[in-house]
């Protein structure tokens, strides 16, 4: 069977008729280019593409003239002999062209560019979410309602965007800047939060009732929201500020030599999925546990060329209820943590200068006493 | 030694910036276009081929009929409004479309 390549073909045509020409100008509108255009006696010979040929049989039919194909001229006759016996090749690169096309809407690696190391788990995770891995067909939508999840749910990013080109996803962000509004202080006074010595005296707004070098007591104001001018009248102003006192104060905490606490057993399991262009392999483990979570996603690499699939791994790290045993130093070592975490919590901005510690044992507990000595901001609204 | 005379200067030609700024004619951009290029006549804008034989070629430019007078005159291509036409040409005829024959 002779193989008939009308795309590549060159066609010489004869059409006859009734007014022959307005078949020309019919086909020179379709867009059909008509090339060596000769008069006949009953009517026209022109050269056209093998390409329009349907058209042109299709304009005949339907204006009533007689279509005669008088020549061809094929891709040649050692073109036409390889795609004979060799139909493999035509059929391998029409393949091809097609794969470039499905396959190049697949992401086949995602590219987080200058962003910092310690946030592209959260990133990938946050993609992960969004249904979109290695692998993955990525349409329009998806990666607009990506965008936008990214946009929404991130703190960490100002600004996020995600551009998808020849089957990279590339990640574009910077980082948020946070700008505070300070609010006006409201109008009350500032009191000593505990007895100190006052070593400085940093109001921004209000009326200083101390100075460096005085002792106050708790309770004691430290700035007024109000004080009279020389008439009398009362001038309002909310006080605001930092008065740095120098403050002895003491703290008590205990530790249990045992204590119940939810620890690491050793145990783990992995949970293995790879995501593969439309469908997915879960290795399930066969004792599934309990416990922390930690998920990595791995992008499917064959040396340097990424694949478009991915693996994602599910490490779960037992944890269960278990009775701990401290040492007596490890107790007291966390008596005295704690009473510095009551410290901190306390006056956040603390500066240690000094501390006594006393630790006594008492019936499996350990009891840490200590006394610090410190400066910090001591005050505080009413 | 006589001091040379300086040389008179010629008055130099302005453009005329009314003349160059003006309007095309009215129609311009609706005449036909021609353009022979040795054996061959490129039309632009044609719209229709109302006759064609060896010794004639008739088209229709819009309100312009072109005829080309010849010997051995074809059409080496015609696609859309664009028509290049070859032979000996004799005489080229512009008439309207609109005008009565005479005849």
């Amino acid at each position: 069977m002779r193989l008939q390549f009308w795309a590549a073909d060159t066609l010489r045509f004869s059409v006859t008729g009734p007014q022959p020409h307005r078949f020309l100008n019919r086909a020179a509108a379709a867009g059909v280019r008509l090339r060596r255009v000769r008069w006949q006696r009953d009517g026209y010979a022109a050269t056209v593409s093998g390409a329009d040929r349907r058209r042109l049989e299709k304009i005949a039919r339907d204006g009533g003239w007689t279509l005669a194909v008088t020549a061809r001229r094929g891709p040649g006759k050692h073109t036409e002999r390889l795609l004979q016996s060799r139909p493999g090749l035509a059929a391998g690169a029409v393949l091809f062209l097609l794969l470039v096309r499905t396959l190049g809407g697949l992401v086949w690696c995602i590219d987080f560019g200058a962003m910092d190391p310690g946030l592209q788990p959260a990133m990938r995770q946050l993609l992960a979410d969004c249904g979109i891995h290695e692998g993955v067909l990525l349409t329009k939508p998806l990666l607009q309602t990506a965008q936008a999840q990214a946009l929404r749910r991130s703190e960490v990013f100002g600004w996020v965007s995600l551009n998808f080109t020849g089957g990279c996803l590339a990640i574009e962000s910077t980082p948020s800047q946070t700008q505070t509004v300070r609010e006006p202080p409201p109008r009350q006074g500032l009191y000593a939060s505990a007895d100190g010595e006052i070593l400085a005296v940093e109001i921004e707004s209000g009326f200083a009732a101390v100075t460096v070098g005085q002792t106050v007591a708790r309770g004691q104001l430290l700035a007024a929201a109000e004080r009279l001018d020389r008439k009398g009248n009362a001038v309002p102003q909310g006080a605001g500020g930092r008065v740095i006192a120098r403050v002895q104060k003491h703290y008590t905490a205990s530790q249990s030599l045992t204590a119940e606490t939810s620890a690491y057993t050793g145990r783990s399991s992995v949970q293995t999925t790879l995501y593969l262009p439309w469908r997915s392999y879960t290795d399930e483990p066969e004792d599934p546990l309990t416990g922390i979570t930690q998920t990595d996603w791995l992008p499917v690499q064959l040396g340097r060329l990424a694949l478009p699939a991915s693996l994602c791994r599910v490490t779960t790290w037992e944890q269960l209820p278990d009775t701990v045993q401290y040492s007596e130093a490890a107790a007291a070592a966390l008596a005295l943590r704690a009473c510095r975490a009551a410290l901190l919590a306390q006056f956040p901005d603390a500066v240690i200068e000094a501390e006594q510690r006393e630790i006594s044992a008492q019936e499996g507990a350990e009891t840490a006493a200590v006394t610090y000595i410190f400066t910090a901001n001591i005050a505080a609204p009413p | 030694m006589k001091p040379k005379k300086p040389r008179p200067r010629k008055p130099r030609e302005r453009p005329d910036l009314r003349r160059l700024a003006a309007p095309p004619p009215a129609d311009f951009y609706r005449l036909p276009e021609l353009e022979l290029r040795g054996g061959n006549l490129l039309t632009d804008g044609c719209r229709r081929v109302l006759d064609f034989t060896p010794q004639r070629i008739c088209l229709d430019m819009g309100d312009t009929l072109v005829t080309l007078y010849g010997a051995d005159l074809r059409i080496e291509s015609f696609a859309g409004k664009r028509l290049i036409a070859a032979g000996r040409f004799a005489r080229i005829e512009l008439r309207s479309k609109w005008e009565v024959p005479q005849e």
